[in-house]
This record gives structure tokens, sequence and C-alpha cells, in this order.
């Protein structure tokens, strides 16, 4: 693997951009622990998986605020500062919704719907969004390499790992559909109705946030490195 | 003209590269036994060694003969020629050192140079013959062939002289002090302390003497023809003050030795090896001053380069304060002393160089020749001889400031007093050897005697002792080859060679930088996970329960690269991950040795808690093992050729993915910040692994009977598949054998965590 003389004198933005990606990625299985263990009545370690997305997400902030103070000026870097921001704004939401479907889950301490046929859509649509999170730093390190090397074969490998992602949320659209449909369909308790309705909306924008941060990164690449024979 | 300035310019630029790579290099000569030993704080051991270089400085005869005749006859040359060959022998030097610096290999700095002027010399010398129309026959003219060839005598019989000195007194020294010496040395220390130092002293002397300005030539001479009487006055003199040390004072008599022994080597290597770093760019200046001085600058020959010269005392100074400064900064001095203090270390532990064919044959051949003699010593005299010898509990070295020494003082001195004897005897005897090889070879030969190379060491040991050597044949090969093919390009092209070869050593330098830094970062993680100083029994399962995860999550994210690799069919990336399952065996054997070592802290009453650490050990070998497996079997797949996978065993084995590197992370994550196991999420996710693992075996049985899939791609999937499964059952396991020592030891502490 190729590497700049350049990158030997700076830290890449993409080092402090994985290590956010994995307090997401980490964010994710706490909030999928946190959800299996609200369905079991015997458990009683929801809040404490609530605490641990919040200092998650707090540690994930200190990142954010870092990368944000330490990114470099000018051109000396192969992409736009604003795309920078922007793909980790997204990337930086997913962990608000997972912290504000857990909060929201809390504010009915006890399970809205006992329905195992709920239960079970809601645990894969769960399932489905934590699966885009765990791609995350998996796009963020084969990016930091695309940067490094700029091969096409690279860029391949990114550009297919947004469109997982795309899928992903795709898969999860259909599952937040199914949860809404069986919601309406089965269950009686309006406030429960929303309740249900609304959570399965929030825990589906986790997956539209983790689709946007692969879409700003696809744009981060568009700016390709100017060839050496200025074609 | 100008592009000669110039040349001389790049000189001594490139003089500063070559004092820094040669420190690092030739820095173990003078550290290894006071650092081995840990005889003083490590500042301290690094002012005396900075002191020695100083002092070798100001001795320093500054005569740079090798450089300006040596090995060639500068008469038949002119200042273009010469500056050819200065440039390529000191490109090709700084390459060549560095390399063997960021592997952390010791070589003789004086070799490399002398090859290299060898191979330039050789390379200058051909051209004119054949622009001359001569005979290729008339280059022994141009080139001081003796000198080569004495060399290449000189490390032969370097190594076999150094290892056999350094295992006979070691020996002897043994026998005499046993491990356990404290008392013996009170007894009878003056001896070996008059012995020791009248060797070092006669060393200083014969080493530092002949440069310093201070000292007449009429009492050099006498040195050189009296020297078995300093020999008789060194070792009465101090023979007499450190038994009297040792009987009316505390002081431990071998520290002193040790610490006289440091500051002989380091002055020595400072007063003779600086030749070797800037003894070819002063060269090219006086070369250049000759040239301008006359009324031909490019034609005039340099006969002038055959008087003697002495070098400029401020150039010595500043070259002396670089090598002090480098000693105390540099990483890679650290790492090259490293591996030859690794390879005498008395305990056993991990190794850094793996076994050959060639070192387990050594190691049987010796193991049977030794077997057969042992027999023909009656067995009295056997049995006086291993108690003499016997370890024991003294074989254990105590640590000093929380760090176990690699060997004891006894030993320590030993090296030092044989070396300093064996380089002086050969300087005496006007025969080259190389420093390097000398202590290498002595130190090699001290733990050899030391039994330190025993049956669970010896293999891996011999392996590094050969790597080493084999390396100085090397250093002299590549030396000579690299350098008369960079005299030939900057002949032909001049500038545009020098630039290409500058840019082509800094890409080299840069390049080798970034891979010491890799391999320091996973010899720091390795050695991070050593549990030497932990004397206590909780502490020491927190750190390894802590270690234990790390290992899980770097193994998590290996099959992630190597499930990926598969799908991609990236054989590169294969490659990569084949790496990962050394580095991943080496911390899955350091664990275990962890767990040997919390093992044995328990109390003897705690058989229960005993065999529970001892099931971790094979929870983790049968990791790294099915690890191992699934990554080799890919490799050797796509090494292969077969094709890859289709996108619905793609799809299958991306779930299994999934949930095998889910589990790991997660289980990796409750291990490293001891967080309270939420058991139910593991099994679960562990369930849903295996009823994938069932519906995908279907789904293959059927793409097996519809003939969708090849042999060798359905033993992949299953071997994928079912490795996946073993790891989470595996994992499952470890994270049960964690909850109930958790469980166990917190009710045992009331709760409280102990930290590790």
């Amino acid at each position: 693997m190729g590497i700049s003389l350049f990158s030997a004198f700076t830290t890449s933005p993409f080092d402090a951009l994985l290590e956010h990606a994995e307090k997401v990625k980490e964010c994710g299985w706490a909030f999928q622990q946190a959800i299996e263990c609200h369905a079991e009545d015997r458990c009683k370690r929801f809040e404490d998986y609530r605490q641990e997305v919040i200092r998650l997400e707090n540690e994930a902030d200190v990142i954010k605020r870092r990368i944000r103070a330490h990114l470099p000026r000018g051109g000396k870097m192969p992409m736009e500062r604003f795309q920078l921001f922007m793909y980790l704004k997204e990337q930086d939401a997913v962990l608000d919704s997972v912290e504000e479907a857990l909060d929201w889950i809390s504010y009915r301490p006890h399970w809205g719907s006992s329905k195992e046929e709920i239960k079970e859509v809601l645990f894969l649509l769960v399932d489905a969004v934590v699966e885009p999170l765990e791609d995350l730093s998996r796009l963020v390190a084969e990016a930091k390499a695309y940067f490094q090397t700029y091969s096409e074969k690279q860029r391949r490998l990114v550009k297919k790992i947004i469109d997982g992602l795309r899928k992903k949320e795709h898969g999860a659209d259909i599952l937040e559909d199914e949860l809404k449909y069986k919601v309406f369909n089965i269950e009686k308790d309006p406030v429960t109705i929303f309740h249900m309705v609304r959570l399965a909306e929030i825990i589906g924008s986790v997956a539209d946030h983790a689709e946007n941060a692969g879409d700003m990164m696809r744009a981060m690449m568009a700016r390709r490195k100017k060839s050496f024979w200025g074609k | 003209m100008d592009f000669y300035f110039f040349a001389v310019f790049v000189l001594i630029g490139l003089a500063i590269f070559d004092l820094i790579v040669g420190v690092v290099n030739d820095a173990v000569n003078f550290l290894n036994s006071s650092i081995g030993s840990r005889v003083a704080p490590r500042h301290v051991i690094m002012i005396i060694a900075s002191l020695g270089m100083l002092a070798g400085v100001t001795f320093s005869s500054g005569m740079m003969e090798v450089a300006r005749k040596g090995i060639f006859h500068p008469k038949f040359f002119v200042m273009p020629e010469l500056m050819t060959i200065f440039l390529a022998v000191m490109l090709t030097d700084i390459i060549l050192l560095d390399l063997f610096n960021t592997f952390g290999l010791p070589t003789s700095t004086t070799v490399s140079i002398v090859f290299e002027l060898l191979g330039a010399a050789v390379a200058v010398s051909l051209i004119k013959i054949y622009a001359a129309g001569g005979s290729p026959l008339t280059l022994v003219d141009y080139i001081n062939t003796g000198k080569a060839l004495a060399i290449i005598s000189g490390i032969l019989l370097s190594i076999v002289i150094a290892f056999c000195c350094g295992a006979i007194i070691q020996f002897v020294a043994r026998l005499i002090f046993t491990f356990d010496y404290t008392k013996r040395l009170r007894r009878y220390g003056g001896i070996w302390a008059g012995l020791s130092l009248a060797a070092i002293s006669y060393f200083i002397l014969i080493k530092g003497a002949q440069g310093a300005s201070f000292i007449t030539p009429e009492a050099v001479d006498w040195i050189n023809t009296h020297g078995w009487t300093v020999l008789a006055i060194g070792f009465g003199f101090f023979g007499v003050i450190f038994q009297l040390l040792a009987l009316f004072t505390r002081i431990d008599i071998l520290k002193p030795i040790v610490l006289i022994g440091t500051f002989a080597l380091a002055m020595a290597f400072a007063g003779n090896d600086l030749v070797n770093f800037i003894g070819v760019p002063l060269a090219g200046l006086n070369a250049y001053h000759v040239a301008q001085a006359s009324a031909e600058p490019l034609r005039v020959t340099m006969d002038a380069l055959e008087r003697p010269i002495q070098s400029n005392t401020f150039f010595l100074l500043i070259a002396g304060a670089i090598m002090a400064l480098t000693l105390w900064v540099s990483r890679k001095a650290r790492t090259v002393t490293r591996t030859e203090i690794n390879l005498g270390r008395q305990e056993e532990g991990m190794e850094r160089f793996g076994s050959s064919m060639f070192s387990r044959n050594i190691v049987r051949i010796s193991h049977t020749v030794f077997s057969f003699f042992q027999k023909l010593i009656p067995v009295p005299l056997k049995q006086a001889i291993s108690n003499r010898l016997d370890t024991g509990g003294s074989g254990c070295l105590a640590p000093i400031h929380g760090k176990v020494p690699s060997f004891d003082l006894l030993r320590a001195s030993v090296n030092l007093f044989v070396a300093s004897a064996v380089v002086s005897l050969a300087t005496s005897l006007k025969l080259p050897l190389s420093t390097t090889y000398v202590t290498f070879m002595v130190a090699m030969g001290t733990s050899l005697s030391d039994q330190a190379w025993g049956r669970e060491s010896a293999v891996y040991r011999v392996a590094g002792v050969l790597t080493v050597i084999s390396g100085w044949f090397l250093t002299a090969l590549v030396a000579f080859s690299i350098s008369l093919i960079f005299a030939v390009l900057i002949y032909y092209f001049k500038s545009l060679a020098m630039i290409g070869l500058l840019v082509l050593l800094l890409t080299a330098v840069y390049h080798s930088y970034l891979t010491h830094f890799k391999r320091e970062q996973e010899s720091d993680v390795i050695e991070g996970f050593a549990l030497r100083d932990i004397r206590n029994a909780d502490t020491a399962i927190h750190v390894t329960f802590e270690q234990t995860g790390f290992f899980l999550k770097e193994v998590s994210d290996s099959l992630e690269l190597c499930f990926e690799s598969v799908f991609l069919e990236d054989r590169q990336r294969l490659r990569d991950a084949t790496t990962w399952t050394d580095r991943i065996q080496k911390w899955a054997n350091t664990i275990i040795s962890n767990i040997f070592e919390t093992l044995s802290l328990l109390r003897h009453d705690a058989v229960g808690s005993t065999q529970k650490y001892a099931k971790t050990i094979r929870v983790i070998q049968g990791i790294a093992e099915s690890h191992r497996d699934m990554i080799k079997r890919s490799y050797i797949h796509f090494e292969d050729c077969h094709a890859g996978f289709e996108d619905s065993q793609k799809e299958e084995l991306g779930q299994i993915k999934t949930f095998v590197t889910r589990l790991l992370w997660n289980t990796s994550i409750m291990l490293m910040q001891r967080k309270e196991v939420d058991y139910d999420y593991i099994a679960n996710q562990s369930r849903k692994l295996k009823a994938f693992a069932v519906q995908f075996d279907k789904n293959q049985i059927k793409r097996i009977q519809n003939g969708a899939s090849k042999t060798s791609r359905s033993i992949l999937f299953y071997g994928l598949m079912e490795n996946a499964v073993q790891i989470a059952e595996q994992t499952q396991d470890l994270l049960d054998i964690f909850r109930e020592s958790f469980q166990a030891r917190n009710t045992a502490n009331n709760g409280a965590c102990p930290v590790g």
C-alpha cells in the first residue's frame, strides 16, 4: 500500500472517524441488548443499557469535537471540509436516534405490547438497523485506505459497502412498515399504538442515518485526486 | 566542478545519517551486558556509555586509512572517480545499516564499509580498465585484495573464537562461583575482579592510548611490547582493592566491573568505528581539496591521499555529540539491543525467532553428542559439576525496579571481560576482528554455558543466532553488490543518478521507519501482555481476562477481514490476514503462559478455580486454532486458483460473519470493561448463529446435489461455517468462566473489584 509523504506528518481525520464509528457500533449492540432486555419481564438491566448508550454517546461527542477542532485547513484534505462534517453529523445522528429510541421506551417502563407477533418483528427490525451500524466502521476503514491509495479496486469496495448500507436500510424500511401494520391491526390501546408506531419510526431512522452517512461518503469520494498528467 | 562541490555537501549530509544508523547498530556492543543485567538504572548506564563515547572521540586517532587507501590504491584514481566511489559507499551504507536496524539485527559496520568500498572500487576500476582496453586481470593493481580476504577470515575466526572463549570462561566462572555467588564473591571475588579489570584496562590502553595525543609514541610502544606487565600490574592493583571492598564493604563488586567494562567498550567503539561513518565523507572532502589545489582538478591523480592525514578535532567532536544524542533517543537502538539480550536471557518466555529445520537439527545433534560425552564422565565428577551448576532457586533472578534482569552480573562481567580480552589480543596480534561479532558471540557462548538455552528454548535461540550470523555474511554480499551498482549508476548518470539515489534512500528510510514503528507497536502489545511483575492472584486474573478481551477483539477484526477478502476473492488481503494468524497465535501463547503464572499464584486449596483457569487455556487455544484454520483454508483456496462463492453462499456466510464477529466483540467488551455479563444476549446471538448454520447446511446440501457448488468450494464453505460455530461455542464457554470467576471472587471480596 502506498503512503503519501504528507501523511507521515499529519494525523488522518479518518482515524478519529473510525474511533467514532466504533462507538456507534458499540452503541448499536447496547441498544440491541436493551431492547431484548426490555422485552423480557425478568430483565432489570434496561436502565443500565440506556445509561451505557448515554455514556457512549457522550464519548462519541468528545471524539466529534476533537475531529472538528483538529481538521487540517486549506487544501490538505482530499475532500471538502463541509463534506466531512456532514458525514460526521450523519454518523453522530445515528447515536442520537438510538438514544432517543431508548428514552422513548423508558417513558413507558412496562412493555407496551406483550404480543409475541409484534415482539418478533420488533426484534427483526432492531437486528436490521444494527447491521448497518456494524458496517459503518468498515466503511470508514476502507475509505481511509481509498484516500491513501486512490486505487480503483478500493473505490469499488467502498461503493459496495455503501450499496450494502442502502440495501440494509431498505430492508429496515420494510420491517418498519410491517411493524406498524401489525401494531395497527393487533393492538387496541391507542396509547400503545402511538407509542409503538413512534418507536418503529425512531428505530427506522437509525438505519436512515447510516444510509445518509454512506451517501455522504460517496459524495466525498466523488472529488477524485487529480491525475499526475492533468487528465 | 559544480557537481563535485554539490557531491561534497551531499557526502557531509550523508555522514550525519550514517553516524545515526551506525550508532544504532553498534550500541548493542557496549550496552548488552549492562542493560541485560540491569546493573544500574537505564539513565546511569546511558550516561556512562555516553562518557565512554566522548572519551573515545577524544582518544580517536582520526586516521581514515580504511576509507582512503585501505581497500584501493588512490594513486590510480582521479577525484571524480573517488567521488563516485564515496557517494555509492555512503548511500549503500545507510540503506543497509538502516535495514538491519529495522529488523533488530546487529551487524558489523566495519565489514559493511569495507565491502561497500570494495564493490564501488571494483566497479570504477573495471570501467577504467574497459575504457583503457586493458585486461580485467589488472584489477588487482587497483584493489587491495589482501585486506578483503583478511576481513573475511576475521569474520570466521571471530565467530568461532569468541563463542568458544565465552562458553569456556563462563563455565569455569560458574563452576567457581555457582549461581548463588554472593558468599563466594566475598571469599575470592578479588581474583575475579583483578582478572576482569586487568583485561578491560589493558583493552582501554591498547584501543584508546594509540590515538591519544597526550600519550607519547614511546609510551604506546612500551604498552604494546609490555602487555603482560600491564596485565600483571592491573591484576595486582584491582585484585587487592576489590578484595578489600568485598570483605569490608557491602558493595557488589561486580557492578563496578560491568560499568567500567561498558565504558571501555563504548570508548573503543567511538575511537575505532567512528571512521566507518565519517571516514568516507572526510576522504571525499580531502580529495576535493587536493583536486582544487591542482591546475587540472579533474585529471590529477589522488596520490596525496596515500599520506596520513589527521582529522579535524572539531568534526570528531560533532560526530561524538551526534552519536551520544542518538544513543539516548533512538528506539531502533533499543530494538537491536533487545535482540541480543533476548537471545541470551536466562528465563524462558516468548521467543522472537521461530525454529527452523537447521536449528532443530543442530540442537538434536548437540544433544546427542552431549549425552554421549556425559556417559564418559565419571558419576561423582558429573554429580559435583551438576551441583555447582544447579540453577536451583538462585537461577530465578530477582526483579530490579519491577523488572527481571535477563541474566546476572557474573555473566555480564564475563561478557565484558572476554570480549575485551579477545579484541585486545586480536589487536595486539594485528588480526582484523569485528567488535560486533566478538561481543555477540561471547554473549551467546556465555548464555549457552549458563544453560539459558534449555530444551524449551534452544531451537529458537539457535535459529536466532543463525539468523544474525547469516545476516553478517549477507552484509558483505549485499554491501558489495549494491555499492557496485550504485557506483556504475553514478559514474554514468552523474547528478541524475545521485538525485535518484537520494530519493531512493529517503523512501527506503521512510519505509523502514514505518516498518519499525509497526513492529515496535506489536512487540509493545506482546510485552504489555506479560505478567512479569504481578504477584497477586486477583490482579493476575483481572489482567488475564482483560488481555483475553483484547485478544477476542483482534480475532473478530481478523475474521472480518478474512470473510470480506473471501467475498471479494482478494488474495492480497488474505495474505495480510495470514500475518494476523501468527500474531494471534503469539498472543494466545502469551495469555496461556500468563494463566500458568496465575495458577501458580492461586492458593493450593483453590482446586476448583484452578481447574476453571486451566479450561480457559483449552478455550483460547481452540479459538486461535479455529481462527488460523479459517484463514489458512481461505488463503490456500484462492492461492490454488479455485472459484469464489456464489451470491447465495456469500449472503449466508455474511450472516455467519455478522454473528460471530458480534459475539466476539461483545464478549471482548465485557471482558475488557469488566461489565456484568449479559449472558442471555450472548446466548441468544449464539443460538441464532447455530440456527443459521443448520439452515445454511441444508441449503449447501441442496447446492451440492444440484451440482451448483464444486468440492473445493463446499469444503471452504463448511470450513468457515463450522469453525465460526466452534468459535462461538468457545466464546460462550469463556464467558461462563468469566461470569463464575467474578461471581465467586466478588462474593469472596465482598463485592470489591481489585484493580489490575
